[in-house]
């Protein structure tokens, strides 16, 4: 009688007590819903293999951080919250894991963004464009869609090396705002109130397999595949969420 | 005579041209075959690598220097710097007007980088192990690193923990004259930081290097890494190396 209720609470204590562990979140689509933009092959490998690794090392750090004696309470609180609070805390960590959170929970969180924000492709580029308020903010902020667009597209080419392109709320001027981050940087590692709203992942892997060298024509077919409702409730939330502050 | 004096004319003319060009990068051919380095590397892979991004690196080095050329003609001191070899040009990148700096530092370090990359490879043996240097730089590299199995240890540990897109490589540091491994992010090359460094060995660790064999297995790519390594062309730029610092 006693023994299950004593295993019960030292299972509630286990759960309550252990730092964050990430699970790597299926595609919300099949992996050959988007072929022909990214190929299912490409699908296969940047989920099951890039976004696995990430999800893989991030949790390897957070355990050890979490075990390690040297711990003080305050950053095994900081081990127990959610990879995206964990994530706007890093001046915080020890420098031995700092660099590997920022590496791979920030290609974690990243992908789990990026997959989310992507659905089956629409027959031409035109087509496909988000409505109401967050179209009304995208012309609002930079004179048009199609001058948005533009301006994603060419500093979508343009980015050197590893990294991506955002669109993201800006948290000081509540502007609609376009930036790089290099590597697996997300903006919210830059001021937690960013709101997120559209990525694209530029490292190559992300497109080698279909397009190989040929960037541009990734990007070009990127805007067709934007799952526009998704970026919309993300603006939506987000600006509930500005309210509130 | 009148021939003469026009020939004279015309070579006179062809110097001053020469002289006065700036520099116009070409696009090396390979050392080798494309399908050379297969199994290790393949074909397709080699020309994807230099027939496109090493291709673009050139093209565009080429513009930047273009524009370089007739935007400094005014400036004396840069007037003379745009006219060098790149491999000058990219240790004096403070010195170029800034609009130039980013783009010239990004597509002449890719041209540079790649230049060196390919020169560096050779047929693979069909071990790792029989794949090594001997001589003076073996024991070099002994004396820096304990052992070449403790080098080829940390070069690859270096090479498989690099984040993102980059190199890394192998060199004679300017100041201290002891071979070192550094990495270097996107196509910078150990020169920009001191031009009297002199590069031994590199590994090009950006994702197009590998992934249409390799895929996401960098670690694989690496490993395979020691079998084409042209031993014989780095000694050589070691004694070149050796030479030009004693020159110092």
């Amino acid at each position: 009688m006693f023994i299950p209720i004593i295993f019960l609470v030292i299972i509630i204590i286990n759960y309550v007590q252990s730092q964050t562990e990430l699970i790597l979140p299926p595609l919300p689509y099949e992996y050959n819903a988007l072929e022909p933009i990214l190929s299912e092959h490409l699908m296969r490998l940047h989920h099951d293999k890039h976004h696995q690794a990430y999800t893989t090392k991030a949790n390897a750090a957070l355990k050890s951080m979490f075990t390690d004696e040297t711990s003080n309470n305050e950053l095994k609180d900081l081990a127990k919250q959610p990879i995206e609070v964990i994530l706007t805390h890093l001046q915080n960590l020890p420098e031995k894991y700092r660099l590997t959170l920022r590496n791979n929970g920030g290609g974690y969180i990243n992908h789990k963004l990026f997959f989310s924000m992507l659905r089956k492709p629409t027959a031409t580029a035109t087509e496909n464009k988000p409505t109401g308020p967050l179209f009304e903010a995208i012309e609002n902020s930079f004179g048009s869609f199609d001058k948005f667009k533009d301006m994603f597209t060419t500093s979508s080419i343009n980015l050197f090396g590893s990294g991506w392109i955002w669109l993201f709320i800006d948290a000081q001027t509540k502007q609609l705002s376009i930036n790089f981050t290099v590597n697996q940087d997300n903006p919210i590692m830059f001021d937690k109130d960013h709101v997120v709203l559209l990525g694209i992942d530029l490292w190559e892997h992300a497109y080698y397999p279909v397009y190989e060298n040929r960037r541009n024509e990734y990007v070009d077919n990127f805007w067709r595949i934007i799952n526009w409702p998704l970026v919309e409730s993300l603006y939506t939330q987000g600006t509930t969420k500005r309210h509130d502050l | 005579m009148l021939n003469i004096i026009i020939i004279i004319i015309t070579f006179f003319l062809i110097t001053i041209d020469y002289v006065d060009s700036q520099t116009e990068l070409t696009l090396p051919t390979l050392p080798y075959a494309y399908n050379a380095l297969e199994p290790v590397l393949s074909e397709y892979l080699m020309r994807l690598h230099h027939d496109k991004h090493f291709q673009m690196y050139t093209n565009k080095s080429n513009i930047i220097l273009k524009k370089m050329f007739t935007d400094t003609q005014s400036d004396n001191k840069l007037k003379e710097i745009v006219k060098q070899p790149i491999e000058i040009i990219l240790t004096q990148l403070e010195y170029l007007p800034h609009q130039y700096q980013l783009s010239l530092r990004y597509n002449g370090g890719g041209y540079f980088n790649h230049k060196l990359f390919f020169s560096m490879l050779k047929t693979p043996t069909s071990t790792v192990d029989e794949n090594k240097p001997i001589g003076p730089l073996l024991e070099a590299i002994e004396k820096n690193f304990g052992s070449f199995d403790k080098f080829k240890q940390l070069f690859s540990s270096a090479s498989y923990e690099f984040f993102g897109s980059g190199w890394i490589w192998l060199y004679i540091d300017a100041q201290t004259k002891r071979l070192i491994l550094n990495f270097t992010v996107n196509q910078d090359n150990p020169i920009m930081y001191d031009k009297n460094h002199i590069i031994l060995l590199c590994i090009d660790l950006w994702e197009h290097a590998y992934y249409p064999v390799y895929e996401n297995r960098r670690n694989e790519y690496i490993e395979n890494f020691w079998r084409i390594i042209n031993w014989s062309f780095v000694n050589q730029l070691y004694i070149e190396g050796q030479i030009k610092r004693s020159d110092l």
